[in-house]
């Protein structure tokens, strides 16, 4: 009989027998190595070319940036970015911030902390930027932090997340847990029951969010049935479909986040396990409701900071500017209105002490500021670091139109307010708090 | 919570896994088990598969047709990358490696920069299948059905076909099918070129359940990676074994631990079978069975 395994071919060599053929020899393969070796050398000194020296006197004013264009992270940092583009082109087409342009220098860190790493450390250390404005997803901004708080660097972290963060050189835009879930969990008992299956990423954001969804559960007379966490990079949810159904919740909370995420609404969809959902994370940062098929979204509640039905005249001007210049955008994200408020309260300090100097326009900053961004006028507070924030109530319909119901205006960061005095004596440029309380429940 | 539900949904779960392992394994492992070439770029042929019944189907082509056309585009892909690279690499594994991975980054940053990160989804079609208050996607055992139907078909094609007679031939001893007069490099052609149209079938037939992503292809290299090496070096069985004891256990551990756990399971079962038969569930049947 025949034996199966082809002896006249190398790759059986690997985990037997030393080839007597001379084809993949091991000079060849050292070869291979060496060339490769050298290439990924040379392209790592090509593309550290032409971007070093102090931003100090006539040259322009150097905005760091770090959004995810590729890889799973990309709907949320794509119009991010966008947002960011635009903030900057009109910050120059005004004759610039005192009288410099502002150089975006923007590479993608491709949805991979380690890039987010490598390239912060390239953006602070060597392109020296005046300001740094980077990460969406929790992980990369605690990937991060550790080198903008060694070196001083000025930071924003444009995203809603869940909270915490008390930080000397940190600045959050986007909004916390007890402005955003806070108002959506009595909505969904009182409309839907009291009974919530939590659907969470299995990183840090995920993990603390559930912590609050629980916390507003227990506040408002929930039941807690069922809580998963799933990594982010599983795309199949076969068993948790059938989960979800046997613990058959009034509602579910979803926490999910990235492109294999969105799987899930579709599967449980087609599998008859729909269930009314609310969600921090969907439609308003991910535009789930743009890509997904309908009615597969029908019934999710979102809460957010600002969505792009705000039928404000500010907003509607704002929408028109960023789809002006970013004709085929599927939906002016959250997300992007983070960014673009995070640049907005860098700029106006930067103009009202008259130098992007780092440490001059953070304790300008830490004295409080309001900015008119495309979500209403908005008040950062200088103790938190973090902003106060109008937060809008959505439901999304069969046809995936978003529906404005109600909105609770003025929503304080209370939690993190009552541990975090960073413009008091107690935090200091030189002597900083930098930590992030975690919410445990 | 009634016994027959569980069952049912057990029974669901574990057809799921393993109509997806099937299916992402069976191109890769016909190129690998026939040609010995490692190709690395096996999830962005299904990704190109899956883009284009998307594409096709968004504009406004039936479902099946759009699917049918997905494999047509990453076979001709195939043949593309086959007469271009793959032509020089016969028996060099590790150049092989080397470049089907360069291929793979081409391809899927060039899909990214083509179409954006992401595109409008396809809906699962078939509905839901109910009993009680227990359902299920009706699509996820039409999958597995699928799967099971192509394995039967690659079964027919490579034991009853003259091309399967050649195909074999060179598989066991090349240079001796050469001899008789086997066209060896027609063969390899073909069967690259199957082998990615199969890949490209395999995402668009996945692609009603999934996000639309340039990078969708890494999430079934592995398993597809997984499930050829242990199925071993025959495709005929390697395949369906390690499809169905892969899936197997990747769906009841999932049912109970989880989708995480049951990934776990996978590869635990995997790292078992491989060091009970380090030749794959084929090598080590053939070897035992003579």
């Amino acid at each position: 009989m025949a034996h199966m395994h082809g002896t006249n071919r190398s790759r059986g060599d690997a985990d037997r027998k030393k080839s007597t053929r001379p084809k993949s020899s091991r000079r060849q393969l050292l070869k291979l190595a060496g060339a490769s070796g050298i290439g990924l050398m040379t392209a790592g000194c090509i593309s550290n070319v032409g971007t070093t020296g102090e931003s100090g006197g006539d040259g322009p004013i150097k905005l760091g940036e770090l959004q995810d264009r590729s890889g799973a992270l990309a709907p949320y940092g794509v119009p991010k970015h966008k947002a960011a583009k635009l903030a900057v082109k009109q910050i120059n087409d005004n004759g610039g911030l005192l009288d410099r342009d502002v150089e975006l220098i923007a590479p993608d860190p491709q949805s991979s902390n380690k890039k987010y790493k490598n390239l912060a450390n390239r953006l602070v250390l060597e392109d020296n930027v005046d300001v740094l404005v980077a990460a969406v997803t929790s992980s990369a901004r605690e990937a991060i932090r550790p080198i903008v708080d060694k070196n001083k660097q000025l930071y924003f972290y444009p995203e809603q997340y869940e909270g915490g963060v008390c930080d000397e050189y940190t600045f959050v835009t986007g909004a916390a847990p007890t402005q955003q879930v806070r108002p959506l969990v009595p909505m969904m008992i009182n409309e839907y029951g009291p009974k919530c299956y939590i659907l969470a990423a299995d990183y840090n954001f995920g993990t603390i969010s559930a912590a609050w969804t629980r916390h507003y559960l227990d506040e408002h007379g929930g039941e807690l049935v069922g809580e998963e966490f799933i990594p982010v990079s599983v795309s199949e949810f076969g068993s948790t479909v059938n989960r979800v159904q046997e613990k058959d919740p009034d509602w579910v909370m979803s926490l999910l986040v990235g492109a294999n995420h969105n799987s899930y609404y579709k599967q449980a969809h087609s599998a008859g396990a729909h269930r009314p959902m609310a969600s921090s994370t969907a439609v308003l940062t991910g535009f789930e409701h743009k890509t997904l098929p309908t009615p597969v979204l029908k019934d999710m509640y979102v809460g957010g900071n600002y969505m792009e039905e705000l039928p404000t005249e500010r907003n509607e001007k704002f929408v028109d500017a960023f789809r002006g210049m970013f004709p085929d955008t599927p939906y002016v994200t959250q997300s992007a209105v983070d960014e673009y408020n995070a640049i907005q309260y860098w700029a106006k300090a930067a103009e009202k002490v008259g130098t992007v100097d780092q440490q001059d326009v953070q304790t300008r900053l830490e004295e409080g500021l309001i900015i008119e961004s495309p979500e209403g006028d908005v008040r950062l507070s200088g103790e938190t670091h973090h902003m106060w924030h109008d937060i809008h109530v959505a439901r999304v319909d069969e046809e995936h139109n978003v529906n404005l119901i109600k909105t609770e205006n003025n929503l304080e960061p209370s939690w993190l307010k009552s541990k975090c005095s960073l413009n008091t004596e107690e935090s200091t440029w030189e002597d900083p708090v930098t930590k992030q309380f975690l919410f445990e429940g | 919570m009634p016994i027959l539900t569980q069952i049912l949904e057990l029974i669901t779960v574990v057809l799921n896994s393993f109509g997806i392992i099937a299916l992402s394994a069976l191109g890769l492992a016909i190129i690998f088990g026939m040609m010995g070439i490692i190709n690395l770029a096996h999830g962005e042929f299904m990704m190109i598969g899956a883009f284009t019944t998307t594409i096709t189907y968004h504009e406004g082509v039936p479902l099946v047709v759009s699917i049918l056309l997905g494999a047509l585009a990453a076979g001709i892909l195939g043949i593309v990358v086959e007469r271009l690279v793959i032509k020089r690499l016969y028996d060099r594994v590790i150049e092989s490696m080397v470049a089907t991975w360069g291929i793979s980054l081409i391809l899927s940053q060039s899909v990214l920069i083509l179409f954006g990160p992401h595109l409008p989804g396809i809906g699962v079609p078939f509905g839901a299948l109910t009993y009680q208050n227990y359902s299920a996607s009706m699509y996820n055992v039409v999958l597995a059905g699928i799967a099971a139907v192509l394995l039967v078909c690659i079964y027919g094609l490579f034991k009853h076909t003259t091309f399967g007679l050649h195909a074999r031939a060179t598989i066991q001893k090349d240079q001796t099918a050469q001899a008789l007069g086997v066209d060896t490099p027609n063969v390899y052609f073909l069967t690259f070129a199957i082998g990615s149209g199969l890949a490209g079938l395999a995402g668009g037939l996945i692609a009603p359940t999934m996000a639309i992503v340039p990078t969708l292809g890494t999430a079934f290299i592995i398993d597809a990676f997984t499930a050829v090496i242990v199925g071993g070096a025959n495709v005929l069985i390697g395949v369906p074994a390690a499809s169905v004891s892969l899936g197997l256990l990747n769906g009841v551990v999932s049912q109970w631990g989880g989708s995480m756990m049951g990934r776990v399971a996978l590869l635990v079962t995997a790292i078992i079978i491989l060091r009970i038969a380090p030749t794959g569930i084929s090598g080590y049947l053939t070897e035992t069975g003579e």
